[in-house]
């Protein structure tokens, strides 16, 4: 069922897509991980909103990271095809090609500092940052040293409570309303979402950053549409008592001829747990309308939407905004994708890109002027992906029969390593992913290199060149760097309150039942233990070869 | 934060440097135009074998400022980052130590034991990272999969140091132990590059 859903997406939007005049951010193709309980029917009745929002209140009282302004910049060259290709490139799926236009987005005048004018009201926005932090967040501050000194005891930090916040009821309503002029809300002529809406955007503006983007937005006269809508594939299930669904949460496109961004929201939001809508959608609609909906209305205008689309950072500067607003929130990520940014930033995008096929083809500034080598270079990573999977999987199988082994010839009673096959049956279905996945990525590069040796690929490629020299990448780069430093910094200041699944999750979190069940610690130490004493048998005798 | 990963095969040429031969000439002069290139910016602090077979990499974080080279093969990865220099993600080892980088989701890091490195004594620490979270579109699983990384933190003069890690991106370990054995003898080669040893403080 993956593997069809998979090549229709490789396939479809060649054909069904080109009568779409948008560009798309998302693509279904990742695994669902974790085995749902129970799949529920699309038609669970829409529970009670919560009337009011109940999380926690944010960080600090500024925005961390100041949104990089833009002046009025040329468009780009369009491109004189027509009938691009769009199979060959996932990311830019559905797309036709960009109407003509030599119209730069109309700045107010107050909107136009320069890059030295935005860092210098950065720097005093740190510094009151800093002061909240020493009259508010010591408590938290002194958790985070105490943290650090606490090491060597193994000690670990849950993280303090959420720290004051001077709200400003009326001047976020202020905010909300002038977003409101410029953002249409698609509520399907629904009142209940209609008034989800506009509880998610509110919500979404107690973030002091997510102001500080939105004003921008704003002062940029920017307009996008907002909305919920189903996704296809995305399913309802109920895990431990909780309603989650699969999927994809939100997107966006650019609307070339409306000339607005469109942002869509999941609409199992409405269905699922009440906590994902309040905890996990402010977040994503920061991610899509303040982070794409934003540059999208800069760059679409100037013909670089498809550009902006391809970029590798486009996706890293709205992400960070996202976790940025998440963590304000409640001082907690409900993307474990943060984490993983955060423990290595520059390894990060490597890392997504041969995990995800969209992710292969994005381009940095530099390999935008010359995209085939950059591709070759990736198709011999993929390749080489492909057989690391299988050498893994291949590797990890490899334990079955050293279970078995102790169960048919030590005794061991086959439930105590029901834990141990229950991960490994998961990690199994890992790896074949990993396998599809890979196999996905080279046929994705494979196309997108067969693309750009065409006729189309070669205007194609002169195209990303011009939108590579843009200065509004430059600033969207810039942009990306200072939310990944505000990101790092917040959680330095404000130790994380550390969610439940983190607890379970951590290598040495207790098992539920360890005098039943071997953990992998135990299971090693009998499989060397074992060897040990095969070696002292006769030789004929002995399981296991040196 | 430096994006840029060389092209492969520029960076397996670089990676010379990390052999205590000397660095092909043609290639770091080409490429070591402004910035210095990660994988020597690493070797100019410190001298280690790297694994025999393992695929390198370098890049940098913090614009620059700290710069990494990595080891992978498989799901095992060795990782050497250094830190402390101007505009570094982490200025000391505590900071390090109470970062992002050294949490699990959060938590701090549990001791996994001792360790010698270039005749200093460190503290061996143990975290877990999530793994196979997969687009970013989709939400991340309640409970995610997790890998296990151990990591320890070597000072050196002027303020720098370096930490080393292994991470293994699967909850379930090498039945044959080749990572880690990796990881031993990386750690046993492990020389500052130059200088005198800083006393553990």
């Amino acid at each position: 069922m993956r593997r069809h859903l998979l090549a229709a997406l490789l396939v479809l939007p060649g054909s069904a897509g080109a009568q779409v005049a948008r560009v798309t951010l998302e693509t279904p193709l990742t695994p669902v991980t974790g085995a749902p309980n129970a799949i529920l029917p699309a038609t669970v009745s829409m529970p009670a909103l919560p009337s009011a929002f109940t999380l926690n209140a944010p960080l600090s009282a500024s925005a961390l990271v100041t949104p990089v302004p833009v002046s009025a910049a040329a468009a780009v060259t369009p491109l004189a095809t027509k009938t691009f290709k769009p199979a060959a490139f996932s990311a830019m799926a559905g797309i036709k090609r960009f109407v003509p236009t030599s119209a730069a987005p109309a700045i107010r005048p107050d909107a136009t500092r320069t890059v030295i004018e935005s860092l210098r009201l950065h720097g005093a926005e740190s510094s009151q940052v800093a002061a909240f932090k020493g009259e508010a967040g010591s408590v938290a501050a002194e958790r985070n040293f105490l943290s650090a000194a606490g090491l060597d005891e193994g000690g670990g930090t849950t993280g303090g409570e959420p720290l004051a916040q001077n709200d400003d009821g009326a001047r976020r309503a202020d905010l909300r309303d002038r977003l409101l002029k410029r953002v249409t809300l698609a509520d399907n002529g629904k009142p209940e979402e209609r008034e989800a809406l506009i509880r998610v955007l509110e919500h979404m503006l107690v973030s002091p950053t997510a102001q500080s983007f939105a004003e921008s937005f704003i002062a940029d006269n920017l307009s996008a549409v907002i909305g919920f809508q189903d996704m296809p594939g995305s399913l309802l299930y109920d895990q431990d008592g909780i309603k989650r669904f699969s999927g994809t949460r939100g997107l966006t496109g650019w609307n070339r001829e409306k000339g607005l961004a469109e942002v869509y929201l999941n609409r199992n939001y409405l269905q699922a747990d009440a906590s994902l809508f309040n905890e996990d959608l402010p977040a994503i609609l920061a991610h899509e309308l303040l982070g794409h909906g934003r540059w999208y209305g800069r760059m679409g205008p100037l013909n670089l939407a498809e550009g902006y689309a391809t970029h590798e950072i486009h996706e890293q500067q709205a992400r960070g905004l996202g976790w940025i607003v998440d963590y304000e929130l409640d001082r907690k990520f409900a993307d474990g994708g943060a984490w993983q940014y955060l423990q290595d930033p520059g390894n990060y995008l490597s890392t997504i890109r041969m995990q995800i096929p969209v992710y292969a083809t994005m381009l940095s500034s530099a390999e935008m002027g010359d995209p085939l080598k950059a591709y070759q270079s990736r198709l011999a990573l993929a390749a080489e992906s492909v057989s690391r999977a299988e050498r893994n999987l291949t590797n990890h199988r490899s334990w079955y029969s050293v279970i078995d082994y102790f169960i048919a010839k030590r005794g061991v009673k086959a439930e105590r390593f029901a834990t141990l096959r229950a991960e490994m049956a998961q990690m199994d279905e890992v790896y074949k992913q990993r396998i599809e996945v890979a196999q996905s990525v080279t046929a994705t590069l494979q196309n997108a290199i067969k693309f750009l040796q065409s006729a189309d690929g070669a205007q194609y490629e002169a195209y990303l060149k011009q939108v590579a020299a843009h200065p509004y990448m430059d600033l969207m780069i810039q942009e990306s760097d200072q939310l990944g430093a505000a990101l790092q910094q917040i959680v330095k200041d404000f130790p994380p309150i550390v969610a439940e699944s983190a607890a379970n999750a951590s290598p040495d979190a207790p098992k539920s039942d360890p005098s039943a069940h071997i953990s992998w610690a135990e299971f090693m130490k009998m499989y060397e233990q074992d060897r040990v004493d095969d070696r002292k048998r006769p030789r004929f005798l002995r399981h296991w070869t040196d | 934060m430096s994006r840029a990963c060389r092209a492969f095969p520029t960076v397996l040429a670089l990676f010379g440097a990390f052999s205590f031969l000397a660095l092909s000439a043609p290639a770091a002069a080409k490429e070591a135009v402004k910035m210095p290139i990660p994988a020597q910016a690493v070797a100019a602090l410190v001298k280690f074998s790297p694994p025999k077979g393992w695929s390198p990499r370098d890049y940098s974080n913090a614009a620059g400022a700290d710069p990494v080279a990595s080891f992978e093969n498989g799901e095992d990865r060795i990782v050497a980052r250094a830190f402390g220099a101007p505009g570094s993600d982490y200025k000391t080892p505590a900071d390090f130590l109470a970062g992002p980088a050294a949490l699990t989701m959060g938590m701090a890091p549990t001791v996994a034991g001792k360790v010698v490195v270039a005749g200093q004594t460190l503290t061996l620490y143990k975290r877990g990272f999530p793994i196979n979270l997969g687009d970013p579109h989709v939400a991340s699983p309640p409970k995610p999969m997790m890998g296990v990384e151990k990591f320890c933190v070597l000072p050196l003069a002027k303020g720098r140091f370096v930490a080393f890690s292994y991470a293994r991106s699967s909850p379930i370990p090498d039945l044959e132990k080749t990572g880690e054995k990796a990881w031993e003898s990386f750690l046993n080669s492990i020389k500052p590059a130059g200088g005198k040893k800083k006393k553990k403080t």
